[in-house]
């Protein structure tokens, strides 16, 4: 979604594109469709289920031109995913990664080519990435992120409809435990009630766009 | 012919921790008297005037003050009387016309900044009006607490040892300032003190008591018309001086030795005459005093 | 007559040096907040891992006061207690109440216009309160969403709902200090000592409140009958939905302690002698 163009480049610039056959080649050829795009603006609204947190529906916008300008910003205070509202995609690059097909599965009815990326670099926190994308459209469908730590990460992406290249819909689901000292710090009572240590809680955050002044390279004022 | 009574009690006892502090009690003051409770440390007189001012609650007998039992009436009958009980104290954090203004209001008086001056130049402190009271010496603690015993002219004042404390020129300047509202008011004054010398001239009724009983009370020209007085007589020889006083012809009664001493009931002007006739008698005469308490406040009262 | 107690409670150092307290404490808290709130904040929303991001400004006027009130509450109930603990133990030792008995006024009108006065002074401790947490918070901080916790639980309300949450704690808050007040004005009367009034009232709040945040099973059929256990309740009002029924509750549990301390107090004083 959020399409942080301006390292569209970058990133991709060292490896060739899209071979036949190899699965990563289905990331990229996401990312070089995102690069057709020259700027947008969206207004997004956040809508967060996370255990012990409880905060109300909020709003923001992004905004984006090509190649480098982006913007985010809230109306509220309000709870994004790690990466905020950019697509995990673009930070992959094939040459860190060892690539795995896990050949295809359908999300949401639509069949996905599985991308499995572990990374060479031993000093990084990511385990492991897994990418679905969408075997017609090339959309990003789904990204699952595996920390060191066990930490989870999954993005969802929904779209209007098939030529649209940014999402429409955003679900993040993540997990994480309760630092135990903090926890104690807050309120050692909290312990005893329903705030284990040891619990694993799971958060949700749906973020919906509403996208306007969308223009892709080729189109004309 | 008597007025009306303004404060009447009756058969009045309190026990305080099981002793006896006041102990069936009676007194009676009428409109218009500047009478005088006389009695030694621990006679009950303050106990009494506390009881008066509703502070303690008696455990026999009545008070009456404007014709109406105190209690129920004890808001309307206090709004009407202004008292000094005991050593008087204050907000000392605040000035002089705060403080006043504060128990005025308590007495269920309204601001009036000009009574309280007034009753401040009454008393000689409007100068210090602005003064805290934390800062006043103890004779001007005293004029205060009387400045507001006399707040707002209540018919009816009441004031435990309103003299101690007082230099010469306040004690007579208070004392003069009491008889002008009594006499120009008609104001009740009630005076309790163990010394009767400070109110020599200025009361015209009095009450003794001691031990938290009444000794006796009246009118004082009633009390200098009976003028009997119990006087003990030492000599160095008791059972002489007793045959001597018998045989005479002197105006005398019950003329007992009692713990080694001459006792004797007599006028004080005969006084001189039963010492001049022991001498002449060649008994000697080493000391004539009262032998109790009313002897002693009345002689006392009448030197 | 309650405006002369009120008049006379101000005039007496212990409520000015009540205020000055609360206004350093403030001042030392506000530079704290301004210095190392974000680093603190940072790594209390930490308890969420590394999968989330927060945006928007955190530090803000109602996190100040959000925090400055966690910060303060139970200590100026506290210290509200050593103004009204001497309320009338404080005439008794004086002698002053023997010279105000002697007037007009009752002992149960000379006590209710104390109690009254008392209540004016925990008003004005509380509007104190609002204004320099709140007010100063949002004049230096700014507004914005805050981020309130309790109980290892966060919620964050918009700036308008913070707004109505702390109006409502505020006055919760007062019930509150009033049943402290009334339990200090029951032990001033008990006592002659304004000393020992006060620390029997400190000592008995701080016994219940440690009972009452003791999370211990042998305790648990206690706490019910501890006013202590809702003192704290205000902060009920920083999540969401708030309960309401539980806070009504509470609310009337305080109602029914400061009733029964009043009507205690005004019945033990009015049987009480003036004997000093």
């Amino acid at each position: 979604m959020h399409i942080i163009l301006l390292l569209g480049g970058l990133l991709f610039s060292t490896f060739s594109f899209s071979q036949s056959g190899d699965a990563f080649s289905y990331v990229e050829k996401y990312n070089q469709q995102l690069d057709s795009i020259r700027n947008y603006q969206a207004v997004f609204t956040v809508k967060a289920s996370i255990p012990l947190l409880k905060i109300p529906v909020t709003r923001g916008k992004v905004f984006f031109k090509w190649p480098t300008h982006y913007s985010l910003s809230t109306y509220q205070f309000t709870v994004l995913p790690k990466q905020k509202l950019t697509p995990v995609t673009r930070f992959l690059r094939r040459a860190n990664f060892k690539i795995t097909d896990r050949g295809t599965e359908p999300v949401n009815n639509h069949p996905c080519r599985v991308v499995e990326l572990h990374p060479y670099d031993t000093l990084t926190t990511i385990a492991q990435y897994t990418i679905w994308v969408d075997k017609a459209t090339f959309l990003i469908r789904r990204v699952y992120v595996s920390e060191k730590d066990g930490s989870e990460y999954v993005y969802h992406y929904s779209y209007n409809n098939k030529n649209d290249l940014l999402p429409s819909k955003l679900l993040y689901t993540f997990n994480y435990t309760l630092p135990h000292e903090q926890n104690v710090m807050l309120n050692p009572v909290a312990l005893k009630n329903d705030v284990e240590s040891s619990r694993v809680y799971e958060g949700k955050i749906a973020i919906d766009f509403k996208y306007s002044n969308v223009r892709r390279q080729g189109d004309h004022n | 012919m008597k007025n009306d009574i303004i404060l009447q009690v009756n058969g009045l006892s309190k026990s305080i921790k099981g002793l006896p502090v006041l102990s069936d009690f009676n007194m009676e003051i009428f409109e218009g008297d500047i009478c005088g409770i006389i009695g030694p440390n621990d006679s009950g007189k303050t106990m009494l005037l506390r009881a008066i001012a509703a502070l303690i609650n008696p455990d026999k007998g009545k008070i009456e003050i404007f014709g109406k039992k105190l209690i129920p009436n004890r808001a309307a009958i206090l709004s009407k009387v202004g008292f000094l009980i005991g050593e008087p104290v204050f907000y000392d954090h605040l000035n002089l016309f705060d403080n006043l203004l504060l128990f005025a209001r308590y007495s269920g008086g309204d601001k009036d900044n000009e009574e309280i001056n007034r009753t401040l130049k009454r008393v000689g402190l409007y100068d210090q009006s602005d003064e805290k009271v934390g800062k006043l010496a103890s004779g001007d603690r005293k004029k205060l607490a009387i400045a507001m015993a006399i707040y707002n002219n209540p018919p009816l004042i009441i004031l435990d040892e309103p003299f101690s404390s007082l230099d010469i020129k306040s004690f007579d300047e208070i004392k003069s300032l009491l008889k002008t509202i009594n006499r120009d008011q008609g104001t009740t004054i009630v005076v309790a003190t163990k010394r009767l010398s400070e109110l020599q001239g200025f009361i015209n009724r009095i009450v003794l008591m001691e031990g938290g009983r009444l000794i006796s009370e009246g009118d004082v020209e009633e009390l200098f018309g009976r003028s009997n007085v119990g006087l003990v007589i030492e000599t160095d020889n008791p059972s002489k001086a007793v045959k001597l006083i018998k045989e005479s012809n002197l105006p005398v009664d019950n003329v007992v030795i009692k713990d080694g001493h001459v006792r004797v009931n007599c006028e004080k002007k005969v006084i001189p005459f039963i010492n001049e006739y022991l001498m002449v008698s060649e008994v000697q005469v080493f000391a004539l005093r009262p032998d109790d308490a009313i002897s002693s406040y009345y002689l006392t009262f009448t030197e | 007559m309650i405006l002369q107690e009120t008049y006379k409670i101000f005039t007496r150092p212990y409520a000015k040096i009540v205020l000055l307290v609360m206004l350093v404490l403030m001042l030392i808290f506000s530079a704290a907040f301004a210095f190392e709130g974000q680093e603190y904040y940072d790594s209390l929303l930490n308890t969420f891992g590394k999968g989330v991001s927060f945006e928007g400004k955190l530090l803000n006027g109602n996190l100040f006061a959000f925090q400055l009130f966690h910060a303060l509450w139970l200590l100026v109930a506290l210290m509200v207690v050593f103004v009204t603990g001497g309320m009338i133990s404080e005439e008794k030792s004086a002698g002053t109440l023997r010279m105000v008995l002697s007037r007009k006024i009752s002992k149960t009108g000379f006590f209710t216009a104390r109690f009254a006065a008392a209540k004016i002074f925990a008003f004005i401790v509380v509007a104190f309160m609002a204004a320099i947490s709140l007010g100063v918070g949002l004049a230096v901080f700014g507004s914005g969403e805050l981020l309130a916790f309790d109980n290892g639980k966060f919620t964050v309300l918009t700036a308008n709902q913070a707004l109505l949450s702390f109006a409502l704690a505020y006055v919760f808050y007062f019930l509150m200090l009033l049943t402290v007040i009334s339990i200090s004005m029951f032990f001033s009367v008990l006592f002659k000592s304004s000393i020992k009034a006060i620390l029997v009232t400190v000592s008995v709040i701080m016994v219940f409140y440690f009972i009452s945040t003791l999370e211990l099973p042998l305790f648990d059929g206690v706490k019910p009958f501890l006013f202590t256990s809702y003192f704290s309740s205000w902060a009920q009002f920083f999540t969401t939905p708030v309960d309401w029924m539980k806070l009504t509750f509470d609310a009337i549990v305080l109602l029914v302690h400061i009733l029964v301390f009043y009507t205690a107090s005004v019945m033990i004083f009015g049987k009480q002698e003036v004997l000093d």
